[in-house]
């Protein structure tokens, strides 16, 4: 065949075949372009939708953390009404949950408000390691579900604290210290755990306070509300209705690390869960059509990724361009079959010849091989060489070993060099002839100590044809020893990897951990169980990379003595001490880490109480008020600052070895010899071990004090020294002369009082009493301290109800009660008052007996006086009114107008003085407290509007403006209607009478929340500065001559100041002369609180 | 026939106005100065209303009035109370109630008010 034709076909094949691919790939780069536009949109939808639902939910789980804070105590059926409307409004809400931080005290008050919501067997119970759940265990605090809506699909978890379990105490700790949403990772929900939840907690803080520092955080940590998702449940809630679009969707928290990240897997295809590769890079690699949405919220960062499902591609069918590239093969292949056709015969002859060259080829190759083998044999004659036939017998051994194992000729060789009868066992030296294949064995050479060897066992013809062994034994005792010293180191570090005290563990290059001691358990609480295959950061504090040895590669490793924070199972932060080094293979790759560690907490605690108790310790010393001195039996060696400053020394070393004679004056007060007597004090210290005593003192610039010494005696290297403590008592010397002075004038005080005190304990007892109330009681201070003052006043067993004493304990108020006892024959007015401690406690009682049995008399005297007069002068009254009425009607005969004049005068003075005597008769009533109120809640401005109606003539008669100016806002107030309209009358009366031009207004206003004022105004005569204190008193008119008119009893103002007084109000005046008065009368407003 | 007051108290003066006043209004009217005479004149001549002074010299109106509505023959004749003591002010209605009497009237007295007072009783 022609080579010019053949490179004709290849150009024809090559030219139609470039062709083809170009055509399909354009068209197919179209294709593509299309589908990925088409991908985008479809994975976009999917990615909102996704997103829409997951934010939805967590609005409710924001809105519902509003409605926390702005009414932090929500009662369950609250707490129900709110969350209803949402879950009606999203049936996809797997749960709404209130987690209350409860205290181990407060368990028992969530139990009874649960029994009052419905649910008496409302118990804390949580989680074990298998899942089920039990009883909680004992500790400080929990957050167990308290509320949970809908609560019959969820009533399993009711109750439950999870707060056990990692991923979710891991989701509550950031939240809480965040203040921000936390989301678990992806965890089996309870109720079906082959479906995948997350829970996002939302923290709960107590109301108005500082939430500054993740601390204060944690600390006013109220509660969780979490919200449950099943993403399986909410996204077909709500992708209802949506087209398929052969679409995989992921869904993975990014923020959590290990097997919960996660969250949601949902097929197009298959709705298995099989999660991919996480990182960006990741995905990229893997997969051609990809789209990535990152959803963040608080502390988590959920990572949305969509991916074609082989269904989509299958909606993109590539048939256009797939067409046109097969049609091009076609055309191809058409064109080079006719041209094969052609060429063919020609390939044929070619090919025989070819054929032929092969098998020579192969035969020359064979010979060559042969030729290596027994260079080979040769080569290792060194190590030991023998050559048996197949029927056993030696045929040839080498030299060496002859000298060993003596003449071979003739021998079998399992004889030769085992000594046995018949071929070995283990021989596989049939098996090499009858396959004439090469085979190595290891063999043990038992003459020889049993040294191993490896047998290469070839065989091979010789030049008869015959079949041979070339056996070569290399001699293994190295390598083996090797081997067994290799599986023995294995034991060892395995054993030591037990033994060990401290913890171990070892990582690869993940940092998954690959074993792990009991010691580590031990410290951690994580079994081995737990942590194999997990990485080791389940149990470190976050962060630990930047400590860590294992972690970063900057960090030069072996590290040694690192000191770090873990976090044991329980939650527990305790400190260790880490070695951490590299683990590498035989060539020197990196393969992990190994790490031990101890924990260090209690050691690390133990040092830094030692040096805190040493530096208090050096503090207390140092700022000591009192003058600390340590003296052997040459004087003073040290002392403390306050020591020089007492003294008035400037350095220590100035007073050292002075004796305590010289810091005294050469006497002691009592007489004695200052040396002398100090010595004796050392002595009598240094046999007891402590002596205490008052001292005079002396500065070095003479002045003298008083000291209280207390000297102590205490080992001090080796030797018995002793420590004076010197505290300057000049000022208590002082201060207890005068306490003891205001002791004396005190009690002569107190027992030159009028009245009778008795001074009471808070139990009743009697603490004190002066010598009046012994006087009075007849009785001995002896025989009244001690005593209960129930027994002694009343002669009862038990505190009387009605005692101002037992009112003043719980008022906190002074007291007064005036009593007849019988049992004395007397009146006496009780007044009791609280003592207080800095705290507010009251710790003793005040009581106080006065004898007002005269007074008493007295009072009844007037007031039978007073009724008797008035009676006395009603009856004569009568009958005068009626004859000069019977008169001056004409009934007893016609009277003349002069007559009739005269009779007016009469009666009218006859009314005056029935009004007189009315008054006095209703202020003795008022004063003696004879008239009943009839108290009712009243709107003071009506009050006043009626009273300005009925006298609005007489004011107007006079010529007078007449103001009323009503405040807004005034509340009703508890009152006698009839009474304060008297009152009112009364001051608007005077006001008429006293005004003779100009205004009278009367104004009611609220004054400071608390009370109600009215004021009755007038631009009158005015009242003298010195007249006003009179003007409320009884009988006393203090208005010029010329206004002293008929009909006044000058008992008005105060019979309406008693009124106000009952009612708790006052009354007063303000006054100018020639200006004006204003009488204004006030009431409290008594709180009505809304129950 | 016009209808008959038996006046009772022990004060000649206003026995005197009163007994004038109700003449002049068309009653007949008798009087008594003491508990034990006002006793005495029921039993002669039957009165259709008495007013009865509380503070009498030997037996006080209450009890005057506690023997009258104890007598089955007497115990139909309304009572009207009269007094200068305030003390019955305070619970009128209690007394009233009491004693099975239908009014109250202190002195000193407005006319209109006593002739008020009988004429609503017997008209």
């Amino acid at each position: 065949m022609s080579r010019g034709r053949q490179y004709f076909a290849v150009v024809v094949l090559f030219v139609g075949v470039a062709i083809s691919s170009a055509l399909f790939f354009i068209l197919r780069a179209q294709e593509d372009k299309a589908e990925s536009l088409d991908f985008n949109f479809r994975a976009n939808t999917r990615i909102s939708d996704i997103q829409d639902a997951i934010e939805d939910n967590l609005d409710i789980l924001r809105a519902l953390g509003s409605f926390y804070f702005s009414s932090q105590e929500v009662e369950r059926e609250e707490f129900r009404t709110f969350t209803k409307g949402f879950i009606d409004l999203h049936p996809d809400i797997e749960a709404l949950i209130w987690m209350p931080r409860v205290l181990d005290s407060e368990i028992k008050n969530y139990q009874e408000i649960a029994a009052k919501d419905g649910y008496p067997d409302f118990k804390i119970k949580e989680r074990n390691s298998s899942g089920s759940i039990i009883d909680a265990t004992s500790r400080s605090e929990y957050f167990p579900v308290y509320y949970v809506e809908p609560f019959e699909e969820n009533k399993i978890i009711f109750g439950v604290d999870f707060s056990n379990d990692v991923a979710h105490f891991r989701a509550m700790e950031k939240a809480a210290s965040s203040g921000d949403l936390s989301a678990t990772g992806g965890i089996k929900l309870i109720r079906d755990s082959s479906k995948l939840g997350c829970k996002v907690f939302f923290p709960v803080y107590r109301k108005d306070a500082s939430l500054v520092t993740p601390e204060e955080r944690l600390n006013n940590l109220f509660g969780f509300l979490a919200i449950l998702f099943d993403f399986e449940d909410m996204l077909s809630y709500k992708l209802q209705g949506r087209p398929r679009i052969s679409i995989d969707t992921y869904l993975y928290d990014e923020s959590i690390f290990g097997e919960e990240y996660l969250l949601y897997y949902h097929s197009a295809r298959t709705r298995t869960v099989k999660p991919l590769p996480v990182s960006e890079n990741d995905t990229k690699a893997a997969a051609g059509l990809f789209l990535i949405q990152d959803l963040r919220f608080g502390n988590n960062t959920w990572r949305m990724l969509c991916r074609p499902a082989p269904k989509f591609f299958k909606e993109h069918k590539r048939l256009y361009s797939w067409s046109v590239f097969i049609i091009g093969l076609i055309l191809t292949g058409t064109l080079l079959y006719n041209l094969f056709l052609i060429l063919n015969r020609a390939a044929r002859v070619e090919a025989l010849v070819k054929e032929r060259t092969t098998e020579l080829n192969k035969a020359s190759l064979e010979l060559g091989r042969i030729n290596k083998r027994l260079e080979f044999i040769l080569g290792a004659t060194k190590t030991g060489i023998d050559i048996i036939d197949s029927d056993y017998n030696m045929v040839y051994i080498d030299p060496e070993w002859q000298k060993v194992y003596g003449e071979y000729k003739g021998r079998k060789c399992y004889e030769y060099f085992m000594g046995a009868k018949e071929k070995c066992a283990s021989c596989n030296l049939e098996k090499v002839f009858s396959t004439k294949q090469l085979m190595v064995s290891e063999e043990v050479l038992m003459k020889e100590n049993n040294r191993p060897v490896q047998v290469i066992s070839m065989p091979f013809q010789n030049e008869e044809g015959n079949w041979l062994v070339a056996e070569v034994n290399v001699d293994i005792t190295e390598r083996k020893k090797i081997e067994s010293d290799l599986k023995n180191s294995k034991d060892y570090i395995e054993l030591l990897f037990k033994l060990i005290p401290s913890a171990i563990f070892t990582v690869d290059t993940n940092r998954r951990v690959k074993a792990w001691n009991k010691k580590a358990f031990e410290i951690t609480g994580y079994t081995a169980d737990e942590v194999v295959g997990k990485e080791c950061r389940i149990f470190a504090e976050f962060p630990c990379k930047d400590k860590c040895g294992l972690y970063s590669d900057d960090v030069i490793k072996p590290v040694v003595a690192k000191e770090c924070t873990i976090r044991t199972k329980d939650g527990r932060l305790r400190t260790i001490e880490k070695n951490v080094d590299v683990l590498k293979d035989e060539k020197g790759n990196v393969v992990g880490g190994i790490e031990s560690f101890e924990d260090i907490t209690e050691r690390k605690n133990i040092e830094e109480d030692l040096k805190e108790s040493e530096s208090k310790f050096r503090m207390i010393y140092e700022s000591s008020y009192d003058a600390i001195m340590l003296l052997n039996e040459k004087g003073f060696f040290d002392c403390n600052k306050r020591t020089l400053e007492l003294f008035g020394f400037n350095t220590v070393e100035e007073f050292r070895e002075i004796q305590p004679s010289d810091v005294s004056p050469q006497v002691q007060p009592d007489g004695r010899d200052s040396y002398t007597s100090s010595m004796e004090h050392i002595q009598a210290a240094f046999q007891k071990g402590t002596e205490h005593f008052e001292w005079m003192h002396s500065r070095k610039d003479g002045t003298n004090f008083v000291a209280d010494v207390l000297l102590s005696a205490f080992q001090y290297r080796g030797k018995t020294v002793l420590q004076a403590v010197v505290r300057d008592i000049t000022e208590r010397k002082k201060a207890e002369k005068i306490i003891a002075d205001a002791s004396r004038e005190w009690s002569l005080t107190f027992d030159s009082m009028a009245d009778g005190v008795s001074i009471h304990g808070s139990n009743y007892e009697i603490l004190n009493v002066n010598s009046t109330l012994c006087k009075l009681l007849g009785k001995t201070k002896e025989e009244l301290i001690g005593k209960k003052c129930y027994q002694i006043f009343h002669g009862k067993n038990n505190p009387l109800n009605d005692c101002p004493l037992e009112k003043s304990k719980t008022t906190r108020q002074k007291e007064y009660a005036e009593v007849f006892e019988p049992t004395l024959d007397k009146w006496l007015a009780v007044s009791v008052s609280p003592i207080f401690d800095e705290n507010g406690n009251i710790i003793r009682l005040v009581h106080l007996l006065r004898d007002i049995t005269e007074r008493k008399r007295i009072e009844k005297a007037k007031d039978e006086f007073v009724s008797m007069v008035s009676h006395e002068l009603r009856t004569p009254l009568t009958a005068i009114n009626e004859s000069i009425k019977i008169v001056l009607d004409g009934s007893a005969g016609s009277v003349n107008e002069e007559q009739k004049d005269f009779l007016d005068t009469a009666k009218n003075n006859v009314e005056r003085l029935a009004r007189l005597i009315n008054s006095v008769l209703d202020f003795q009533r008022l004063q003696s407290g004879r008239v009943e109120f009839k108290i009712e809640e009243t709107d003071i401005n009506l009050v006043v509007k009626d009273v300005a109606s009925s006298m609005l003539p007489l004011v107007k008669n006079k010529g007078l403006e007449f103001n009323i100016n009503l405040g807004d806002n005034i509340p009703k107030v508890k009152m006698d209607r009839d009474k304060i309209t008297e009152v009112l009358t009364n001051l608007v009366n005077n006001a008429i009478k006293f005004t003779d031009k100009g205004s009278i207004s009367i104004v009611t206003e609220r004054k400071h929340d608390n009370a109600i004022s009215v004021c009755v105004r007038d631009t009158g005569i005015g009242i003298k500065k010195e007249d006003l204190d009179k003007l409320f008193t009884s009988f006393s008119q203090v208005a010029p001559r010329e206004y002293k008119k008929t009909g006044s009893s000058g008992l008005g103002l105060a019979i309406s100041k008693e009124i106000i007084l009952k009612h708790g109000g006052k009354i007063w005046v303000e006054s100018e002369l020639g200006r004006g008065s204003a009488f204004i009368f006030v009431f409290p407003i008594v709180e009505r609180r809304i129950a | 026939m016009s209808k008959k007051v038996l006046v009772v108290d022990d004060e000649p003066s206003v026995v005197k106005v009163v007994v004038f006043r109700l003449k002049k209004a068309g009653y007949e009217v008798v009087s008594a100065g003491d508990g034990e005479s006002a006793l005495k004149a029921l039993e002669v001549n039957k009165p259709d209303l008495i007013l009865l002074d509380i503070a009498l010299p030997d037996i006080d109106g209450y009890e005057v009035c506690t023997r009258i509505k104890a007598d089955e023959t007497t115990k139909s004749i309304p009572i009207i109370f009269f007094s200068a003591s305030t003390a019955m002010v305070m619970d009128k209605n209690a007394v009233l109630n009491k004693y099975g009497v239908q009014g109250y009237l202190s002195k000193p007295f407005e006319t209109e008010e006593l002739l008020q007072s009988i004429s609503n009783i017997i008209g």
